[in-house]
């Protein structure tokens, strides 16, 4: 079991700083409260990694071919990456730093990596912003035309600002849960040391011991600076950024839900012509997308020639 | 609505409903006041300082209700801040009848139907505020009605106002009786103004509501 502890620190390392993509703008809102949100999410994204979460294993084992040791080392690699750019507060994206990692280490071993796949990959990522965006500015205006007919007084948008928020977060959580288990122990699958399914129940289950237990402050962070949203306009955000991350999932390519966020975030910004995300965000994302890419291919390619 | 949001909205009306108290028995406090009926004048005032202080503990249980939890942070700001405007109404009753009883200040008879008149048409703002309240937890377009009904009757009352003031620094009264009579008009139009506060704070509630 040793040899999947890296996957565990990366599930961990996930948990703890994705969750706050789900759960940060209805928590700081005061829509849900912090504990009742990392039980929730931990529950979902644990459900969401087993039901589903083995869709995305072929993308993360199908770029090269991976041993266990490499699968070890990309995994570390991979962890350490996520872990140290969260700490400088990049919004940083677990497969790319996966995706780099393998990358690194196929390129280390000589090993053939399928530029096929990989392009495929990459096309993904930059389409998951965009596919937010197109989505969030969808369910802005299709659900506002719902929303300005029935909800007529604020008990009633109360109460339904409440409910659907705990729905929508599950949602998400289960989302984030699917498409993002495979970063956390596709490698091991990959290398033959853990069947589907325990590769699913070992990654849903770190990734939901990261969100209960060192989500807290990533949560407040993160929330507040995506909490001028109103309450809808935030449950929209979300509810985009489950649907981009459920399609993603069923197309089998691990993302980035920081990513998607960003990009519901605008679309709904879009959608209201107001502007929500700023220049400087737009750049961090930018930065941080090439940043952990080229780290955790470095960091794999490092660590792989160290311990060769 | 959950149990909280409920108490929260009932002590609301409450508070509402002693507001209103506050503007009726100021309102006897002035016919009597300008009737020459000074002791009952006093009797409505001391009914208007009863009624205020009600309405004062009625706002600090809405506030512990709305921190404890009740409605959404976002809305529950707005919540607090339309019941601490509409308690303003409440305050500036009260301290409209204080100048009256302390200062007792000599209108003029040709006057007086004009002070009678501000002083209803001032108080007659409550009532589509009242309404509009009322209408937050059923339709937030007829809140919005409401408010602008509100916006129309306080119009009014500035002219109102305007013109009575005029009145009053064009009578032949001594200068001090003059600034006293305008001081006495305007605290009255305050009420008004209150009230138009309190209706900009209600609107915002429902604008919010509607996205």
């Amino acid at each position: 079991m040793f040899r999947v502890l890296p996957g565990a620190y990366l599930g961990w390392g996930l948990g703890s700083n994705d969750a706050a993509n789900i759960f940060g703008p209805p928590v700081t809102s005061g829509l849900i409260n912090y504990r009742r949100a990392v039980v929730l999410a931990s529950i979902f994204i644990l459900l969401g990694a087993i039901l589903e979460g083995r869709k995305c294993f072929p993308t993360v084992s199908g770029v090269t071919v991976l041993t266990l040791k490499s699968a070890f080392i990309a995994t570390l690699a991979a962890g350490i990456i996520v872990n140290l750019m969260s700490w400088l507060g990049f919004p940083v994206s677990t497969s790319q730093a996966i995706i780099g990692s393998i990358v690194g280490i196929g390129l280390l071993n000589r090993m053939s990596i399928d530029l096929h796949k990989l392009t495929e990959i990459i096309i993904c990522w930059l389409l998951t912003p965009l596919g937010a965006v197109f989505i969030s500015y969808l369910l802005f205006i299709f659900l506002r035309y719902f929303y300005q007919r029935k909800i007529e007084n604020l008990g009633l948008f109360n109460s339904v600002a409440k409910v659907s928020c705990v729905l929508i977060s599950c949602y998400a959580a289960y989302n984030l849960g699917a498409n993002n288990v495979a970063n956390t122990t596709g490698t091991f699958v990959a290398a033959g040391l853990l069947s589907p399914f325990l590769a699913t129940f070992i990654g849903g289950t770190s990734i939901s011991l990261g969100v209960l237990t060192y989500s807290k402050n990533v949560i407040f962070t993160v929330g507040k600076k995506i909490a001028p949203l109103d309450p809808f306009s935030g449950l929209i955000a979300l509810l985009s950024t489950a649907v981009t991350l459920h399609l993603f999932t069923q197309l089998g390519v691990p993302v980035s839900s920081s990513q998607a966020m960003v990009g519901a975030v605008a679309g709904v910004g879009l959608a209201r012509g107001a502007r929500t995300v700023n220049k400087i965000t737009l750049f961090l994302i930018f930065i941080s997308w090439i940043l952990t890419l080229l780290l955790s291919l470095g960091l794999a390619y490092t660590l792989g020639f160290l311990f060769k | 609505m959950r149990k909280r949001e409920e108490e929260s909205v009932n002590l609301a009306r409450e508070h509402l409903g002693k507001t209103e108290l506050c503007l009726n028995e100021m309102a006897k406090t002035f016919g009597a006041y300008l009737d020459g009926r000074r002791e009952e004048a006093k009797d409505f005032a001391l009914q208007v300082d009863k009624a205020e202080s009600e309405a004062d503990n009625l706002r600090r249980e809405i506030a512990k209700g709305l921190f404890e939890g009740a409605f959404l942070p976002l809305m529950r700001e707005g919540f607090l801040n339309l019941v601490e405007a509409i308690d303003k109404i409440a305050d500036e009753a009260e301290s409209c009848c204080d100048l009256i009883m302390l200062e007792t200040p000599d209108i003029p008879d040709d006057l007086k139907p004009s002070f009678k008149e501000v002083v209803k048409d001032s108080i007659l703002c409550f009532q589509p505020l009242k309404e509009g309240f009322i209408h937050l937890f059923k339709d937030f377009s007829l809140t919005l009605e409401q408010v602008q009904k509100v916006n129309v009757k306080e119009a009014e009352v500035d002219q109102k106002e305007e013109e009575l003031t005029r009145r009053v620094f064009s009578a032949d009264l001594e200068l001090a009786r003059k600034i006293l009579l305008r001081q006495l008009v305007a605290k009255i139009c305050d009420i008004s103004d209150r009230t138009e506060d309190a209706a900009d704070r209600l609107e915002v509630l429902a604008i919010k509501g509607r996205i």
